[in-house]
């Protein structure tokens, strides 16, 4: 995985349109609903991130890693929002949006939840179609018998498929650790 | 928190929530969840039951296939612009021309889907059946026709999917109307003699004369329309939709009024429209939308997101929190099929998502399938659907 991801980062910053197609399937929604927090019209946020990735890729722009391009992403989507925010009329009501909305902990909580989901995401597809099923319901917040009697199952059987599910979990997301702890500064 | 630190901590709570968290990754979890009251919210939020599901549905908001194509054109159209301009001279003009036409080649290359073992319930097309003024009826495929309609200076041109009236001088005084019917599946367009544009929905019926004269430009919608309409102070344009009528004088919206429904809907997008109906009347503004209530004849207005009404004249299937029930109304018409609903429940799960008109129902079901949400039997054209 860590070979595809430094081939697939120098085609980006060759301009290459796999490359970018490929960018596009990873960020454009999260990208776009992050601007949507900020500016509350779907073909408002839309245009900003399309501004945003079609200036990166006329202007070629290179990325060391993988951490570094989500970073440079999320903040350009900020400040182009903040940007726009401030040139909205300046009415007392939009003052006190504004002022919450430039917290940056608005930015970041928005930001968490999004990487939550894909990491939440990215772990039930790793597993297996029975296993799949079950770890939805658990992310929804089903307890155990909801579960067996959506699925037609013992609970038994459900509470031994979640423990292999986890095991399988386990595995699967200690290689974010590796990731993390090779990309970051 | 920086950047950095919002990574860490989500991934802490995707250990969580699936239970595979370390001892130390929990201590760290609880030292962060210690830091802020902010923390803790942000914990409940996420934590909370449906968290999961909701995210999974805003994804299908945001079109990252069309998003890309947009993109795409932008930036070979810059890069061909900067190496015309390196050239430079009658040369670089071919090498565009030549580009141009190389690039809409692979961008129409289509994706084949997998197999599917099911019936495919293909999407609806371009058919309409055209009702001229003596009734003769004629079948709207993919024909091209040009011709005056005779006993007036009205020329008539089809072309496959838009029926072009044009008027060609000021004619006779004859008001001749003709009729667009557009069937189950099918969508079709005109362009009126004053310039207005018409796009026809499925399961619609426009009645319109030829040419305008008067001091009105009425037509009569039976279905679901959208109109760009020509300006024209001296002849406002009605649309006549029985129990209510929308007034114009000169902009775009759209009117839906079916036989099968409860409500008429207006849903304007620029401009300025009259809603009447009967004793009521209301005026629109941009964005948003008159509702009227045919059997407790109540008026009322709101905003909208206009692409959620209008979406369907562009190629797009937009819902935003709608029902099942409301979903599959819409469908249905396109598609040509039956829906059955198990339970109440079901009719009244909600959605939200962009997806392509012209991709089979098969595929729409996929991406229903995949919230885990709803289960799609299909038997030929009848669809049931259960939890």
């Amino acid at each position: 995985m860590l070979v595809n991801e430094q081939i697939w980062l120098q085609e980006l910053g060759k301009g290459e349109d796999n490359a970018y197609r490929e960018l596009f399937r990873l960020f454009y929604a999260r990208l776009g609903n992050l601007a949507f927090h900020f500016v509350e019209e779907r073909a408002v946020a839309e245009d900003i991130v399309q501004d945003i990735l079609y200036e990166l890729w006329t202007k070629k722009l290179h990325f060391e890693n993988f951490i570094s391009l989500k970073v440079y992403l999320y903040r350009m989507v900020r400040s182009r929002c903040l940007d726009i925010l401030k040139h909205r009329k300046v009415e007392k009501k939009y003052f006190q949006e504004l002022r919450h909305k430039e917290d940056s902990e608005f930015f970041l909580h928005q930001f968490l939840e999004d990487e939550l989901y894909i990491l939440l995401k990215k772990a039930i597809s790793s597993l297996p179609c029975p296993l799949r099923r079950i770890f939805e319901l658990v992310l929804d917040g089903c307890d155990n018998t909801e579960i067996a009697g959506m699925l037609h199952l013992s609970v038994d059987a459900v509470k031994s498929h979640k423990k292999r599910g986890k095991k399988i979990l386990q595995e699967k997301l200690k290689g974010f650790i590796l990731l993390y702890a090779l990309f970051s500064r | 928190m920086e950047i950095e630190q919002a990574d860490r901590i989500a991934y802490l709570l995707s250990r969580h929530i699936t239970d595979t968290l370390s001892s130390e990754e929990h201590t760290e979890l609880e030292r962060w969840l210690a830091l802020d009251i902010k923390n803790q919210e942000l914990w409940r939020k996420v934590c909370r039951r449906g968290f999961y599901s909701e995210k999974e549905m805003l994804q299908y908001l945001y079109d990252d296939e069309a998003a890309f194509r947009k993109v795409q054109i932008r930036c070979h159209r810059r890069l061909f612009r900067e190496r015309m301009f390196r050239w430079g001279g009658m040369a670089a003009v071919i090498v565009v021309v030549v580009g141009v036409s190389l690039l809409w080649m692979c961008l129409s290359r289509s994706v084949e889907l997998p197999g599917d073992d099911r019936v495919q319930l293909t999407a609806g097309e371009s058919q309409a059946i055209l009702i001229l003024g003596h009734g003769q009826r004629i079948e709207l495929n993919c024909q091209v026709k040009d011709s005056i309609i005779p006993g007036t200076q009205v020329r008539l041109n089809i072309s496959g999917e838009v029926i072009d009236y044009r008027q060609e001088s000021a004619g006779s005084s004859e008001m001749d109307f003709n009729i667009v019917e557009v069937p189950r599946k099918g969508e079709y367009r005109l362009i009126l003699s004053d310039g207005t544009k018409v796009w026809l929905n499925s399961e619609s019926r426009l009645k319109f004369p030829v040419a305008f004269y008067g001091r009105e430009r009425r037509v009569y919608l039976e279905g679901e329309a959208y109109f760009e309409v020509s300006e024209n102070k001296d002849m406002p344009f009605i649309v006549d939709m029985s129990k209510a009528a929308v007034k114009v004088l000169g902009t775009s919206f759209n009117a839906r009024a079916y036989p099968d429904e409860s409500c008429i809907y207006a849903t304007l997008a620029e401009g300025r429209i009259l809603l009447d109906a009967g004793g009521q009347n209301l005026v629109l503004q941009p964005q948003e939308q008159g509702v009227l209530e045919l059997v407790s004849g109540k008026m009322t207005c709101k905003k909208v997101d206009v692409t959620l009404y209008s979406g369907w004249k562009d190629g797009r299937f937009i819902f935003q929190e709608q029902t099942l029930e409301n979903m599959m109304n819409t469908l249905s018409r396109w598609y040509d099929i039956q829906i059955f609903f198990e339970s109440e429940a079901v009719r009244r799960m909600t959605f939200s998502g962009n997806l392509k008109r012209y991709d089979s129902f098969n595929k729409i079901i996929e991406l229903l399938e995949m919230t885990g949400m709803a289960h799609f039997k299909i038997n030929g054209k009848t669809i049931l659907i259960s939890e």
